[in-house]
């Protein structure tokens, strides 16, 4: 079974952040002294502005990072597999060194279908975020798990 | 191992700017099974934070600023360094100088520390004093570092007196705001300013106040990573933890006052 993380959520809060940096943005400079003067409301536009880009290419990068994740569960064990730039970056966890496993979903994530997954957390384990159809894979890795 | 040491100073510029929750992460699952372990990690972090306390103090101090050429030569350090240098008195005016240059900062990152570790132990979810020094080493190593960078541009530079005087004046106003909440009867040697009238701020006057915003945004919300991945507190937490660093400019004014006003019997 192979899958990739979704990147809907990351999107859309990309979207978001976008949407109110650009409103927070025309407010500012279209009240030039909604701040008591215009050089203070000017000045704080432009720090919601270098806030906005800075927040904008840090979710670009996520969702360029999680476009180039995949999750592999075969019958021996769950890899994450990270490539770039033909360099690929791979980590494991053999299912006979399981030790514990666990599925979590805050309301956001089931109310979009994704969920994250931790295998040996607090041992230096694998966790595996924003998970297509949490509960299939999840299944599956108890199985093969409990099998080991 | 250049290669490898330019590249781990690249990726951690990238992680303070774009990934703060990883800059201040812990990197291990346990941060120390022995009290040998724990100081072998607390001096580690002592070094991390006198290197990049070298990287911000030496720079001001071969730019002259805190440099005094009338300091005068210790005879005991014209002794120690006589054989070495033919002249110990610009050596011993830089040491001077870094040594003043470094003891600000010195000072806002032991304030930080102690009250970033008392709100994390107040709240009862302290994973140890070691997860607070990493937090407070990295935040204060960056983060208060562009603060710190900022306020000395604008006070030695020409060219962004509206923004140096604009800083200047809110700095006043807070001192007296708390003179004025506790009634003392103490001011600032420069007085109480007036009302803060804003000139035009230049370009670059402008866009350092820019970035002593954003370097407070990131200080703050970095100790609150801090609190929560390396302590796992969870929101409120964090923010009650991030709030007693928050609120130490006020207790240090308003103890400052208070000292200043009692007289010992």
């Amino acid at each position: 079974m192979t899958t990739q993380p979704t990147i809907r959520p990351t999107l859309i809060r990309t979207v978001i952040l976008v949407v109110v940096v650009i409103a927070l943005f025309v407010v500012l400079q279209t009240n030039p002294t909604l701040l008591g003067d215009e050089q203070i409301t000017n000045t704080t536009a432009l720090v919601v502005a270098v806030l906005g880009v800075i927040a904008t290419i840090r979710f670009a990068i996520r969702i360029f990072v999680l476009r180039r994740i995949r999750y592999e569960i075969t019958k021996d064990r769950v890899q994450r597999r990270f490539s770039l730039f033909f360099k690929t970056q791979s980590r494991g966890v053999p299912f006979d060194r399981v030790r514990s496993h666990e599925l979590t979903q805050n309301r956001v994530q089931k109310l979009m279908g994704f969920g994250t997954i931790a295998l040996n957390q607090g041992l230096g384990g694998l966790k595996l975020e924003n998970v297509q159809n949490p509960h299939e894979v999840y299944r599956a890795i108890s199985k093969l798990s409990d099998r080991a | 191992m250049a290669v490898r040491s330019i590249g781990s100073v690249l990726a951690g510029l990238v992680d303070a700017v774009f990934r703060p929750h990883r800059f201040v992460a812990v990197q291990t699952n346990t941060y120390s099974t022995s009290r040998l372990a724990a100081l072998r990690q607390m001096a580690d972090l002592s070094v991390i934070y006198l290197t990049n306390l070298a990287a911000y103090a030496l720079p001001l101090t071969l730019a002259g600023i805190g440099v005094r050429t009338s300091a005068a030569v210790p005879a005991a350090f014209a002794g120690l360094v006589g054989g070495y240098v033919p002249n110990p008195a610009p050596l011993w005016r830089l040491l001077v100088g870094f040594g003043q240059n470094s003891l600000f900062i010195t000072i806002a990152t032991v304030v930080t520390l102690v009250t970033y570790h008392v709100g994390v132990v107040l709240t009862r979810n302290s994973r140890g004093l070691l997860q607070s020094m990493h937090t407070v080493v990295y935040t204060t190593s960056a983060y208060l570092a562009a603060i710190f960078s900022g306020v000395w541009f604008l006070t030695t530079n020409e060219g962004v007196a509206a923004a140096r005087e604009f800083v200047r004046a809110l700095q006043a106003k807070f001192v007296y705001a708390i003179i004025d909440f506790l009634g003392a009867d103490v001011g600032l040697p420069s007085g109480r300013p007036g009302e803060i009238t804003v000139s035009t701020f230049s370009t670059t006057g402008q866009w350092v106040l820019v970035l002593l915003v954003v370097s407070a945004v990131y200080y703050f919300l970095s100790l609150y990573f801090g609190a929560r991945i390396n302590h796992q507190m969870g929101r409120s937490s964090a923010v009650l933890a991030v709030l007693a660093v928050f609120l130490s400019p006020i207790l240090y004014v308003a103890g400052s006052v208070i000292l200043a006003t009692t007289t010992i019997p």
